[in-house]
């Protein structure tokens, strides 16, 4: 797509326009060329909304010779070169290696560059305007309700997470919380009120299936309240709403845009390791915006960062006031070459056993690798008993299938380490002396057992051949807590 | 610093040094997993247009194509790198449709290999996109492949038909229509020269025997094609 530079008829100020939206008695300041070589200054940081690419626009996005004329609608750069070196302006990627030059026939030139860190969003190339577009929210016109209780601990945490939003000065706190704690009714509080300023909210998490558990939880208690799910192949991509669940790389889309943002699992990865995740978060944000971080093992950096001020909200107990498994560790010998065998190791078996036998709960076993899983599940085969892994293309519907107890035992990869919540479950951790397996990992994956008001016990068993550093720790950080 | 990735699944490139790193370096653009799903068709194919089976004879979908009086004798024979399976769909989609065209360099060496092989010296012809679908894309995914091979192509073909996408077509569709879809340019520069057609995937044979009738017509001595991909 070409542009232009053009003074409009009876205004002082030039603006960018698209070729075909020019008329005749415009006054063109500049030939018709690529975004980038216009270089139109950054959209204005009063300009909120989303930014997304031209291909993206919907029939009611589409973009009027008005709107770019008054300035409400912008035109800006895809990728800016500075130096030679790019910048992708949506997901924030510099990494030269991950761009990528091509013959493009849109500029007719042969050193077109694109951004291939975010190319399965659409792909943006240095001859693709960005268009920033507002977005006006059909906020609820009557304060939002929830009839739920808070324990005193989780009402604590939550006064903390109002009061920010209403007069401290501070923009960000941490709500360090054991895994259990009721995170989400937590929010409640603080959506009611943010809602109530006419504010909106993003929730921001590393996982899908965190955003498919939670929304659902929230259209619940919020019935009068729009929001929207994001996450990869979601069908609501390309709305927006007051209240957005979305994964950490969807919120790319978005350009300051939101006031409060509450960012899930701060630890975990992706979002840890990411740099342009976090750039992506930071872009979606207002300069103003207020940020809530939640996590069960906070890294050091943070707690040292927000402990000087305050900043950190602490709960040490589950909503159900119990206190958290703690694992007992259990060596079972050299189990991967008996998988790789195609045998399952005697002492897993006989762990399996005893704890059909003695219990009765279902069984998550958490395994370090999506190869371990698939060789488990067939090497068990029982139909009773199934796998699942982020490549896993019935993911969605086999942990849906588990929750309603079709399943006895699900075998699993590190992505239900967090966020995801069954009501009955023991753990076991196949292997895990393993890397994958950080302190913070094993600490949530531990949290997984006892979470409901009736059965607020399990057994967490981790299955290892070698006690790990990693291991020692997670359970004296899980004593810890429950000694306070 | 970012360690070296893989060019299609992007995962880091974290093998163990060894003999092998040094000498085969040059292999190494696919991970375990995306080489473990990878079919490479090699052993057994029809000799004729490369359809992966079970022995070497010529298959049934040439030998129909053969009987026709139109369209026997259009096309010399195809050669196919690989197998279109889930696999090769997924990495199609993300060359062809989320327009990742760098991604037609992993196949650089191979498509270089297969090309000196088989047709040695023959003008190389990619097969075009009509003007609609081309400011669509952005790209010509054949054209990519093509300049893989080797930058000096013979780009003569234009389409003057637009068409619905073949991947959206039936085979009787594809096979029965006798249109016209292809023009040459300049006829001078294929006249009694032996010219390969070059494309993403070789599904029916229906667009390279389109192309190679035009291009037979402006006086070409043969016409075979090659594709990465044979379904």
């Amino acid at each position: 797509m070409k542009c232009v530079w053009v003074v409009p008829k009876g205004q002082l100020e030039p603006v960018v326009l698209p070729c075909d939206l020019v008329q005749q008695d415009d006054d063109v300041q500049s030939e018709a060329a690529v975004i980038t070589h216009l270089k139109p200054s950054p959209p204005l940081p009063t300009l909120e909304g989303k930014s997304l690419l031209t291909s993206e626009l919907t029939d009611q996005q589409i973009v009027t010779r008005r709107q770019l004329i008054a300035g409400t609608v912008q035109l800006s750069i895809g990728i800016s070169l500075k130096r030679s070196a790019p910048t992708c302006n949506r997901c924030g990627n510099q990494d030269k290696e991950q761009f990528a030059m091509f013959d493009c026939y849109w500029c007719g030139r042969n050193e077109c560059l694109y951004c291939r860190s975010c190319i399965m969003m659409g792909k943006v190339t240095t001859c693709t305007p960005l268009v920033h577009i507002p977005i006006t929210e059909p906020f609820p016109k009557t304060r939002l309700n929830w009839h739920g209780l808070l324990t005193d601990a989780q009402k604590r945490a939550s006064n903390q997470m109002v009061e920010i939003l209403q007069h401290r000065t501070d923009n960000e706190l941490l709500v360090w919380a054991v895994c259990g704690a009721g995170k989400t009714e937590m929010l409640f509080p603080l959506i009611i009120e943010a809602i109530d300023q006419k504010k909106t909210l993003l929730i921001a998490t590393p996982r899908t299936d965190v955003v498919l558990e939670l929304i659902p939880r929230i259209r619940q208690a919020f019935p009068n309240l729009r929001s929207i799910a994001l996450y990869g192949g979601s069908e609501e991509r390309f709305q927006s709403a007051p209240l957005v669940i979305s994964t950490t790389h969807q919120t790319r889309r978005y350009f300051q845009y939101f006031d409060v943002v509450i960012i899930d699992e701060i630890d975990a990865f992706p979002y840890h390791y990411d740099k342009s995740l976090r750039f992506a978060v930071n872009k979606a944000a207002k300069p103003s915006a207020k940020f809530y971080y939640l996590s069960a093992t906070p890294p050091q950096s943070l707690i040292k960062k927000l402990k000087t001020n305050n900043q950190i909200a602490m709960i040490n107990r589950r909503y159900h006031g119990f206190p958290l498994p703690v694992p007992s560790l259990k060596w079972i010998g050299d189990w991967r070459s008996y998988v790789e065998r195609g045998k399952l190791p005697p002492k897993l078996k006989a762990w399996m056993n005893r704890q059909e036998r003695e219990s009765d709960r279902q069984l998550l076993i958490f395994v370090p690798s999506i190869n371990v899983s698939e060789r488990l599940e067939s090497i068990i085969a029982r139909k009773d008993i199934i796998c699942v892994h982020s490549q896993h293309a019935k993911r969605k519907e086999i942990v849906e299938a588990f929750r309603h107890k079709q399943y006895h035992c699900l075998i699993t990869t590190t992505i239900l380490e967090r966020g995801v919540t069954f009501p009955s479950v023991d753990v076991f951790i196949l292997g895990a002396e393993n890397d994958v397996f950080t302190i913070a990992a094993l600490v949530q994956i531990a949290g997984r057992a006892g979470r409901s008001l009736e059965d607020p016990k399990g057994d967490v068993l981790f299955l290892h051949d070698g006690t790990t550093i990693a291991m020692k720790q997670a359970v004296k950080q899980i004593k810890r807590m429950n000694e306070r | 610093m970012r360690d070296e990735q893989l060019l299609y699944c992007q995962k880091p490139i974290d093998e163990q040094l060894s003999w092998d790193t040094l000498l085969r370096r040059e292999y190494r653009r696919f991970c375990y997993a995306c080489s473990q799903q990878m079919i490479w068709i090699n052993a057994l194919h029809c000799s004729r247009c490369y359809r992966p089976q079970a022995d070497s004879s010529v298959c049934l979908d040439c030998v129909r194509w053969e009987k026709s009086t139109y369209w026997s004798n259009k096309l010399s024979r195809n050669v196919s790198l690989l197998s279109y399976n889930n696999w090769a769909q997924d990495f199609v989609a993300r060359f062809k449709f989320r327009r990742d065209v760098v991604l037609a360099k992993a196949f650089e060496q191979e498509l270089k290999r297969m090309y000196a092989r088989n047709f040695n010296q023959h003008l190389i012809v990619p097969i075009p996109l009509s003007e609609k679908r081309m400011i669509e894309r952005g790209f010509n995914q054949s054209e990519v492949i093509a300049r893989c091979i080797r930058t000096n192509i013979t780009d003569v073909l234009i389409r003057v038909i637009h068409e619905e996408k073949t991947s959206k077509k039936l085979r009787w569709q594809r096979v029965a229509g006798r249109s016209r879809p292809f023009e040459v340019t300049d006829r001078k520069s294929v006249m009694l020269k032996n010219v390969v057609l070059v494309d993403d995937i070789y599904t029916t044979g229906a667009t390279v025997r389109k192309a190679a009738t035009v291009l037979l017509e402006a006086g070409a001595t043969s016409v075979s094609s090659m594709t990465l991909f044979r379904s």
